[in-house]
């Protein structure tokens, strides 16, 4: 009964929040140049990609008229690629944002993270950070492409962790290699200093869309819900799983809050090529407009209606789900442009394993 | 800024919908894909480095704070520029490292106390 009434409260609350579509982060794919080759990749980012980096004055002049509405330190400008690390202007970039009142933080798989840019970088007034850790050296360096991946993203954990000003947390991706891991990595995260872990499971978007290897079977997504439950019981981490699905009777055992896609709603992004989106993962599709020959402010403030009202969503397997009215159709990434079927359901996988 | 009546009230409604779902994390979320919000824990320190002689500005010069790793170098101009985590107080030492490039001068320097948002530092260093 308190879960319903929960639930019918925070459906209130999302179609209210849809209403103020009030902008909390604005992500900046700088590069689509990478120097690992991610087995899961969901941008198919390459070492050599032939699409330039935006200069940094493109998204800034974007971005300014976003002060005449906001204050600019509500906003984070999350900066991500590809691997943002690679472009040698990045603590430019960050002290020009700091200078018009953006918050900032990056995105990245810690491989070119060494002492002399986390000084840069702090310098510059970074403030939060993401840094990706698939597991144990053996995993990691599986999925990451590359044999010295773990141990340069360990040397950027230890001295992002280091760190009493950065807000930060390791994002890991889940899969059949690492599963049975989680328990042990998890402990060594702790003996990191790490407090924050999130945990994702592979979404079958990108070079991840070929590669059935790297999804976990009903039976392990339900174990992983268990493990993420039972740990956050203890508190010597603050584990949750990531915010890409509903996830049924798990939804707050596994996370704080109720699932809620907030693409659109107070997510947006500016792309490689200046298009602008919502996260930088949903297929260009959905793509609402172009820095270059639309104002951002006003595409934000005036589009998005694929992602504002997400009726649409209710087809596929979702037509007859009872929880959509829950779930709402799920994480936008996880939609193509035909737009007739979700690409996958957590929910729905664990559901059969009950049935 | 966002703030004509009918924003004000969705503004109330959140804040009762949110409280009435039992969410902590409904006011500040991640996106999931992104970074952790930046909730700003730290200051700003900029100022510029002269020489106690000549009161030119000194370029070149290393500009690092006690226990922390971010540093700066000076400009041309003798400024510089950084932000550090917020403290009480912040050790903000100066350094000539470039050898005679710039000139030869002693190390120096001087204990900020933090205060608002920020804190310009006017620097004099010796001549070695």
């Amino acid at each position: 009964m308190i879960n319903r009434l929960t639930h019918f409260f925070h459906n209130h609350f999302r179609a209210n929040e849809v209403k103020i579509h009030e902008l909390s982060y604005l992500f900046w794919e700088c590069t689509q140049r990478c120097n690992l080759k991610c087995l899961h990749c969901g941008s198919d980012c390459i070492a050599d990609s032939k699409i330039i980096d935006m200069p940094f004055e493109d998204f800034l002049q974007a971005i300014l008229p976003l002060k005449d509405l906001y204050k600019p330190d509500s906003i984070t400008v999350v900066i991500t690629g590809g691997e943002p690390l690679l472009r040698n202007d990045l603590p430019q970039c960050g002290w020009i944002l700091r200078e018009h009142g953006f918050r900032w933080g990056i995105v990245t798989n810690g491989y070119r993270y060494n002492s002399d840019i986390h000084a840069r970088l702090l310098a510059a007034g970074m403030g939060a950070i993401t840094l990706s850790l698939d597991g144990f050296e053996e995993s990691h360096n599986w999925l990451r492409g590359n044999n010295n991946s773990f141990n340069n993203a360990l040397q950027a954990l230890d001295l992002i962790s280091s760190s009493n000003r950065l807000f930060y947390d390791v994002v890991t991706c889940v899969n059949s290699r690492n599963f049975n891991e989680l328990s042990s990595f998890r402990d060594f995260l702790i003996s990191k200093n790490v407090k924050s872990w999130r945990l994702f499971t592979i979404a079958p978007i990108g070079r991840a869309a070929s590669n059935n290897d790297l999804q976990l079977s009903n039976f392990q997504l339900k174990q992983l819900m268990d493990f993420i439950s039972l740990s956050r019981t203890d508190k010597r981490i603050d584990i949750k799983f990531s915010c890409e699905s509903y996830v049924g009777e798990y939804e707050k055992k596994v996370r704080d809050s109720y699932f809620f896609c907030r693409a659109g709603i107070n997510i947006a992004s500016i792309l490689i090529d200046g298009s602008i989106s919502a996260c930088p993962n949903i297929n260009r599709h959905f793509v609402q407009g172009n820095i270059y020959h639309d104002m951002f402010l006003d595409v934000w403030e005036n589009r998005f209606d694929s992602m504002r009202n997400r009726n649409w969503t209710k087809t596929g397997i979702c037509l007859n789900c009872k929880d959509f009215k829950n779930c709402n159709g799920g994480a936008m990434h996880l939609w193509d442009e035909k737009q007739d079927c979700i690409k996958t359901c957590i929910n729905d996988k664990i559901r059969k394993i009950a049935d | 800024m966002k703030a004509n009546f009918k924003d004000r009230k969705r503004k109330v409604l959140r804040a009762i919908y949110g409280t009435l779902s039992f969410s902590t994390a409904l006011f500040v979320f991640q996106a999931c894909y992104g970074t952790d919000k930046d909730f700003g824990a730290d200051y700003y320190i900029k100022g510029i480095v002269k020489s106690k002689t000549t009161n030119l500005p000194i370029p070149g010069i290393k500009v690092s704070v006690g226990n922390q790793p971010q540093y700066d170098y000076t400009d041309n101009s003798g400024q510089f520029r950084i932000y550090v985590s917020r403290a009480s107080e912040h050790k903000i030492v100066f350094e000539d490292i470039d050898s005679a490039k710039n000139g030869n001068y002693l190390p120096n320097d001087t204990i900020v106390r933090v205060s608002n948002d920020s804190t310009f530092l006017n620097i004099l260093l010796s001549d070695k």
